[in-house]
């Protein structure tokens, strides 16, 4: 009797020992109820935020020449993406359109996390509100990304509750309500963030960025295909707010601000918001580096010359572009190479008749610094917004806008013209004869903005998003399409033919990934896919 | 009742240790010599019966002429025993002669003891379904780790490789997979040590004393949360008393490929070559001398030869046991060397045991287990790519298959590339000598086990075991293989890595157990438990770039860039309480009931503990009397069986939302700083898998215990799976685990055992079973109709589905485009040009209308819309087999034996990717090809099925034409041995020398064209039967020799 007394004594004991038992630690892993609660945690998790634009899919690589967004005035040549969007040969499975979403609603989750969080740590309030700030603009420059791609989106404002389906399965918003919050999340962060003097560097989130990228924002909502010309009045108003800071400047040479990115120098006068690259992926920071002149550089593929500067070529200039420019505009032979590079890394001149070959030459590798050069990364920056943009775009929103004086429009030629003297070389703030456009109506200062934008910004993967927001993606398209030789078989050319041949009318928009279509059936797929 | 029951537990207590009694203080006079004979019922002498002298250890063995003579005194008793004849015991008395006559034991049977899982039990008063395999049979296939040889062994038990690369574990499933995204492989129990991730190397075959397999819920539950999967009980052999008993044996042998590829020969290559891409005109022909009548007699280079080679095997094992009353032991040692068919692969294994048991006092025994294992298998996966960007050139065999058969002028055979910026075409012989891989894999399990009989029938059982599994995985990649080659996109140069992961696992168990027999017509035991498990796993590894001096190798790695560091921890725990109770009357009729509750640390509180109960009834309706008048019915039993069992295999923190710090972002060109991000969202409702199974069986023993039949039927259903499912990229998680879905398993299961002939030196035993399983996926996540799934194969593929789990339909079924063979002619219209345009009626392949051509590939267009595209696919192949099964047989005349087996399985499709890209190119590269595409769409040859170069339509699509039936039948193994006469063996002062032959993948019959139809190099149970860059399986000769002292 005792025995078994015993033996049912010990059992017990074991057991209420042994509750403890299950109650086990995780170790690896960092649990989210115990992070956020100081002041660097909150700006290790702001890094996270930031680190979506140096993604492969994004920035980092892919979005790089590889995705079809210089239009008409740039197409791929890069086999290995034959029958990708590269090509515009397009399909809902397509793995870069797929990464493109993930990574972006990605960065999305990173800065909601962030946002629920943030009040957790005791701190200065106004040090909270500057890391909100960059928060929510990130978030909300994620979701324009996401909604000049594939229009109507889910708009992901909030973290899963949890996994259920009811939790994850969010339905699009109109696109026009989704810019509306856009620009409402932009609003409030450009009461939050530093002024730009206050930056450390471009890469940054500053008001400036706030400010000039809310112009943007404006002016894509005001055009195609939301339509909401009211929106110029405010896109021009973003755009004298960064002008009128008195703080931003051109740089007096188009080269240099290339060169600057390639250089790891910093401009924050010209180059107002840019995505940062780090090292050449060797080494710990595997995630850091870019491809920025790797992917959309003058092709070298010799690898015994790591002198000279590795690149894949993906992008080549159509003639359309190169006819765009005048003679003796610099921007011309900076940003379409006249030169192609032999197998021993020598300057070989094209000639004048041949345009179909040439690079895209504004991110050169020669100019960079760190030698050997890397085959495979770069630690170039990449522009999101120059000074010259916010000129553009107030002119250009100044010639849109009913509401605009005559003094407005003076200001905006002369911001154009100041674009257009830096271009050729001038002095910036002497009228130059020859290069000035003279005053005229708004109609005409659009027209001279939608091509001084070309020009201008060039191969900085605006192009497709203001051609479509100007309604004349489809039209532009197809008038190179028959400008491309039909029987040469250079594989340039087949590429050019191919690029060209394939841009359907449904191309303004990218289909919904049919990953995202098969887990989430409220999802509804864009027209013509 | 309680009183009564302890008043009943003091009088055993008392009464019994008085048994033995009589025989300790009985009167024992001067021994005199008795002789004597012992035959069996026909007369025949019975050589080797036993002559024991009851109480002593004075014995001795019935000689050829079947006689004995022993001493023994009078009060002694003779005891007669013979395998498979009912034991006689003779009290000696005044008589010097004793003659004998044995019976032979119809009721042998009764007396098999089979594992059950927290004790043992007579196999005819078993109410569950419990296989055991036939270890004697097991032993005698030439190959690395027991898991190898099991295949076909047992009805239900699946087992199969995904390619033949030596050291590679099998895949074992048990009456079909539950789970769809969590591992389904059985929970394995060595020597009472529970052990979920089992590497089945750590122990030997030849160690093993029984393999038992537990397969319906009323046997698997006592395991409850980790039975869903069936159980596989080991347990090891002990020493016995007796003086030392040494056995070797060993063999060696040699291996080579069981099959390779056709390819085209030097001339076919280039006239495809040239046909493909006239541009080729310039490589292969313009050279002085190159002729297309000088490539018809080129010799070319057979890279196969090169690749595959007849590689040697041999094993050895050494044991000794022994013992007496008080200690008994048993050691062991063993070493296997395998050398791969493929060059630079192979495996190398060494192991050693050491068992001891012990009697501490009447009442208390210990055994003690220590098993150590060391295994090293090299060589790269063959099945595996080395890089992302055109992943399907990267593989081994592509590379194999691929390189040109010819001999260029400018290139001799030594560089790696022939273009080194297309890393689609490499040499593969350069590569594969350099690479460096191996994987160390080593073993430690020790377990300790304490019994002490409290009184007599209650026994405690205290168990604690202690295992570590280190898996240390290696890579070298210098400047000649294809990862480390400076070529453009290797952003590490020459490179290294290495990873140490260790898994410790602890349990303690205590069992109680009491067994009572009343009248001699109740029988019932009592067993509860409680236990404890626990693992901790650590994961450690680092990685370096641009190694500066290759020579060095590993030791090298420390003089690289680092790229990469991981550290892992984690840990789980289990805790359990268990009760199971056996009643049975009469041996008729049998009753079972058990249950376990588990705690798991892996759930949340709340969801912590799940309760698997399961009950069993079985009617031994072979005793009855009605059944008695069916003279040739030696014993029937019905059984039958409902219970309920868990799988927990999820990670140890599944439930947990967390964060991860893996990504960098830097401001002012700084070193970047730390990006702290979202990793698993975490599911804190996450529970248990639960799998119901309702078992039907029946056991029939006929005609003199000759025919023994066993036959199952089965129905499981799986409910709450846990999936680790696919979110929407919006929720910024990608998959999470959930509790969804319901998965169902019916199966039937046959096997029979005979007895075919039995004369006085020839006999003939077969073994057969056959398995049916059907699965069926009867729901998925909330309102899904289908899970798609897509293989890691390459870029164009990688998302393209290729299986389709369809509510109703079986968990995986192959998905994709149904072929249609070519267009011809008649498909178009010749336009004013003279150009073919194809016909309006008639669907495009998914290219563009314009440019289809006669003789590009023709797809079925599934909903006529003209277009063939993803709403045409449709389900192209069954994934999963009919029946499988095994046919053993063993034949004896005197000392010589041939044992045959043959397995096979039947109904299941292959997905033959390789010849997607052998037959037709569908990337067109300039590569070579199979045989069997010199066959191709030609104008000339306008009836071949096989589309022309170029006309593969567009890239990543998977169809039916390179679907193909996998069913074979597979002579698997062969074993022919010969026993030494005993008097010859003694003469040598030997005990048994055995030497014998045996081949293993002998012959294979089967319809599929790739290397081997047992395959499935993507292996999961939602991805089953895909081929790509399989290794080759390996045809085994061996010679051994078995010498026991």
């Amino acid at each position: 009797m005792k025995k078994v007394q015993h033996i049912l004594l010990c059992a017990s004991l074991l057991l209420a020992d042994a509750c403890s038992l299950l109650d086990t630690e995780s170790q690896d892993f960092i649990d989210p109820k115990k992070y956020y609660k100081t002041e660097e945690q909150l700006q290790s998790a702001l890094n996270g935020v930031y680190a979506t634009l140096a993604q492969t899919s994004l920035y980092g690589a892919m979005m790089l020449g590889r995705m079809g967004l210089s239009a008409d005035i740039g197409y791929e040549a890069y086999t290995v993406d034959e029958g990708t969007v590269g090509y515009y040969d397009v399909n809902p499975a397509d793995s870069k359109i797929r990464n493109y979403w993930r990574d972006l609603y990605d960065g999305i989750g990173r800065a909601n996390l962030l946002l629920e969080n943030i009040g957790n740590p005791e701190m200065d309030e106004a040090d909270r509100d500057n890391i909100r700030g960059q928060a929510l603009f990130l978030r909300a420059y994620y979701h324009f990304l996401l909604t000049t791609r594939f229009g109507d989106v889910p708009l992901v404002l909030h973290t899963p509750a949890s996994g259920k389906l009811s939790d994850v399965r969010i339905p699009q918003t109109s696109q026009r309500e989704v810019y509306l919050k856009i620009i409402e999340d932009m609003e409030t962060a450009a009461g939050q963030v530093k002024p730009i003097g206050e930056v450390e560097c471009g890469g940054r989130i500053s008001q400036s960025a706030v400010w000039g990228i809310l112009a943007r924002v404006c002016l894509y909502m005001a055009g195609e295909p939301v339509n909401e010309p009211g929106m110029y009045a405010k896109a021009k108003e973003y755009a004298a707010k960064v002008i009128g800071t008195g703080y931003h400047a051109l740089n007096p040479s188009y080269q240099q601000v290339f060169i600057n990115y390639i250089q790891d120098k910093y401009d924050t006068r010209e180059s107002i918001f840019e995505v940062e690259f780090y090292g050449n992926n060797v080494g710990t920071y595997s995630t850091t580096a870019g491809q920025v002149g790797r992917n959309n550089g003058i092709k070298f593929t010799n690898t015994d010359m790591p002198e000279v500067g590795y690149s894949i070529g993906s992008i080549r200039a159509t003639p359309y572009f190169f006819q765009l420019f005048e003679e003796d505009d610099e921007r011309r032979d900076w940003s379409i190479a006249n030169y192609t590079l032999s197998d021993n890394g020598e300057k070989e001149t094209v000639s004048a008749n041949n345009m179909w070959i040439r690079f895209c030459g504004k991110f050169r590798r020669e100019y960079e610094l760190i030698t050997p050069k890397s085959t495979t990364h770069t630690s170039t920056n990449f522009p999101l917004l120059r000074y010259s943009d916010v000129l553009l775009m107030y002119a250009e929103a100044v010639a849109a806008d009913a509401g605009s004086d005559a003094t407005e429009l003076t200001a905006a030629y002369e911001h154009l013209n100041k674009v257009r003297r830096r271009g050729y070389g001038r002095d910036l703030n002497a009228p130059a004869e020859g290069v000035d456009l003279p005053v005229e109506g708004a109609v005409s200062l659009l027209e001279a903005v939608k091509d001084e934008r070309a020009r201008e910004l060039g191969h900085e993967l605006l192009r497709k998003d203001d051609l479509i927001r100007w309604g004349e993606f489809y039209d532009r398209m197809q008038s190179i399409r028959s400008t491309v030789p039909q029987t040469y078989t250079s594989n340039y050319y087949v590429a050019a033919r191919l690029y060209y041949g394939n841009v359907q009318r449904r191309d303004v928009l990218w289909p919904i990934p049919t990953y995202e279509l098969s887990v989430n059936p409220y999802l509804v797929q864009n027209n013509g896919w | 009742m309680k009183n009564m029951l302890l008043k009943g537990l003091c009088l055993c207590a008392f009464l019994l240790p008085g048994y033995g009694s009589p025989l300790l203080w009985g009167q024992n006079p001067r021994p005199a010599t008795v002789t004597g004979e012992v035959r069996d019922e026909a007369g025949n002498p019975l050589v080797g019966t036993a002559v024991l002298v009851e109480g002593t250890n004075k014995g001795q063995t019935v000689g050829a002429d079947g006689k004995y003579a022993i001493e023994a005194g009078a009060g002694q008793t003779l005891v007669f025993s013979m395998l498979g004849y009912v034991t006689e015991e003779v009290r000696v008395g005044n008589r010097t002669r004793i003659d004998v006559t044995l019976k032979e034991d119809s009721k042998m049977i009764e007396s098999v003891v089979v594992e059950i899982g927290y004790g043992n039990q007579r196999l005819v008063d078993v109410t569950g379904t419990v296989s055991r395999v036939k270890m004697e049979d097991m032993v005698k296939a030439p190959v690395a780790s027991f898991d190898q040889a099991l295949q076909g062994r047992l009805a239900g038990v699946s087992v199969t490789s995904s390619d033949g690369t030596p050291g590679a574990e099998m895949d074992i499933v048990i009456r079909g997979a539950n789970s769809l995204t969590q591992s389904n492989s059985p929970l394995y129990v060595v020597d009472g040590f529970p052990i979920e991730d089992f590497s089945s190397a750590a122990v030997n075959t030849a160690d093993i004393a029984s393999l038992t397999v537990l397969k319906d819920a009323s046997a698997t539950a006592i395991y409850g949360s980790r039975g869903a999967n069936g159980v596989i009980i080991i347990e090891t052999n002990k020493g016995e008393a007796g003086k030392p008993k040494v056995t070797y044996n060993g063999t060696v042998g040699f291996q080579e490929v069981t099959k390779r590829m056709e390819l085209m020969t030097p001339y076919e290559f280039v006239v495809y070559q040239i046909e493909r891409a006239p541009s080729n005109l310039d490589r292969y022909l313009t050279r002085p001398g190159r002729t297309l009548d000088f490539y018809r007699t080129h010799e070319g280079i057979d890279w196969q030869d090169r690749l595959f080679r007849s590689a040697l095997m041999h094993t050895h094992n050494v044991s000794v046991s022994g013992g007496n009353k008080q200690i008994r032991y048993a050691v062991s040692g063993s070493v296997v060397d395998q050398d791969g068919v493929i060059d630079n692969s192979g495996y190398r294994k060494y192991q050693g045991r050491i068992s001891l048991d012990t009697k501490l006092n009447k009442r208390v025994n210990l055994s003690v287990n220590a098993n150590y294992t060391h295994d090293r298998t090299h060589g790269q996966t063959t099945s595996k790519s080395l890089a992302s960007a055109n992943a399907y050139a990267s593989y081994l065999m592509y590379r194999t298959w691929a390189y040109r058969p010819v001999i260029l002028n400018s290139k001799d055979d030594d560089s790696l590339f022939d273009d080194e910026n297309d890393t689609s075409v490499m040499n593969p012989i350069i590569s594969n000598k350099n690479e460096n891989t191996t994987k160390k894999t080593t073993t430690f399990l020790s377990n300790a086990k304490l019994v002490w009989e409290i009184v007599d029938g209650l026994k405690l059982t205290v168990r604690a075991g202690y295992g570590k599994k280190t898996v240390r995985q290696e890579e070298f990649n210098n400047s000649l293989t294809f990862q480390g080659f400076p070529r453009a996109g290797n952003n590490k140069g020459v490179n290294a890595s290495f990873g140490e992961r260790v898994l410790e696992d602890w349990m303690n168990e205590n069992t109680l157990v009491y067994k009572r027999e009343f009248n001699n017509k109740h029988k019932f035991d009592v067993t509860v438990g409680y236990t404890m498990q626990g693992t901790v796993s650590s994961n450690y590894g680092f990685g370096t770039s641009y190694i500066p001096h290759e020579f060095l190798g590993m030791s090298g790695m420390d003089d690289g860039i680092p790229y990469s560091t991981t550290a892992v921890l984690s840990e789980n725990a289990l805790m359990s309480w268990l009760g199971r109770v056996n009643y049975s009357y009469r041996s008729r009729y049998m009753f079972t009931a058990s249950f376990r509750a588990d705690g798991s640390s892996k759930f949340t509180p709340g969801n912590r503990w799940g309760i698997f109960p399961s009950g069993a009834f079985a009617w031994r309706l072979g005793q009855e009397k009605f059944m008695r008048k069916l003279k040739f019915v030696d014993d029937a039993k019905l059984r039958v069986s409902y219970g309920v069992t868990g799988n927990n295999r999820i990670g140890d923190f599944a439930t947990y939302p967390s964060l991860t710090q893996s990504d960098y972002y830097s401001f002012g060109n700084g070193t970047p700083s730390e990006a702290v991000v979202p990793n698993n969202l975490g599911n804190k409702d996450l529970t248990w898998e639960s799998t119901e199974q309702i078992d039907l069986g029946l056991d029939l023993s006929l005609f003199g215990n000759r025919v023994n039949l066993t036959a199952d039927l089965y129905r499981k259903t799986t409910r709450d799976l846990l999936l680790n499912a696919n979110l929407p990229f919006t929720s910024g998680y990608s998959s999470v685990y959930k509790n969804v879905g319901k998965v169902r398993n019916d199966g039937l299961e046959l096997s029979l055992s005979t007895v075919n002939v039995k004369t006085r030196d020839f006999e003939w035993t077969s073994d057969f079973n056959i398995s049916f399983n059907r699965n069926r996926v009867m729901a998925l996540a909330e309102g899904q109709e289908s899970l798609l799934s897509t293989v890691a194969f390459t870029t164009d593929f990688n998302s393209t589905p290729l299986y389709i789990a369809r509510v109703g339909g079986p968990m995986a079924a192959f998905y994709g485009i149904a072929w249609d063979g070519v267009y011809g002619y008649d498909d178009f219209e010749v336009d004013a040009t003279g150009a073919y345009v194809l016909k309006k009626s008639v669907p495009t392949n998914g290219n563009a209308r314009e440019t289809i051509q006669p003789g590009d590939i023709k797809y079925a267009d599934q909903n006529g819309d003209g277009v063939v595209n993803d709403q045409d696919m449709v389900i192209i192949g069954r994934a999963t087999p009919i029946h499988t099964g095994g046919f053993n047989n063993n034949f004896t005349y005197k000392g010589l034996s041939l044992n045959i087996f043959f397995q096979w399985s039947y109904g299941n499709d292959i997905m033959n990717a390789n010849r997607i890209i052998f037959e037709g190119n569908y990337n067109g590269k300039n590569i070579n090809q199979f045989r069997s595409y010199v066959d191709h769409w030609t104008p000339e040859n306008p009836t071949s099925r096989n589309f022309r170069p170029g006309g593969q339509g567009p890239r990543g699509v998977y169809s039916s034409r390179t679907i193909e039936d996998g069913s074979f039948l597979r002579l698997k193994t062969v074993q022919l041995s010969y026993t030494l006469p005993e008097k010859w063996v003694r003469r040598i002062h030997l005990h048994n020398v055995q030497i014998f032959v045996s081949g293993q993948n002998l012959w294979t019959w089967t319809r599929y064209s790739g290397l081997d139809p047992e395959v499935s190099t993507r292996n999961s149970a939602l991805t089953p039967g895909y081929d790509y860059s399989a290794y080759a399986r390996n045809r085994t000769y061996m010679a051994g020799l078995k010498i026991a002292f």
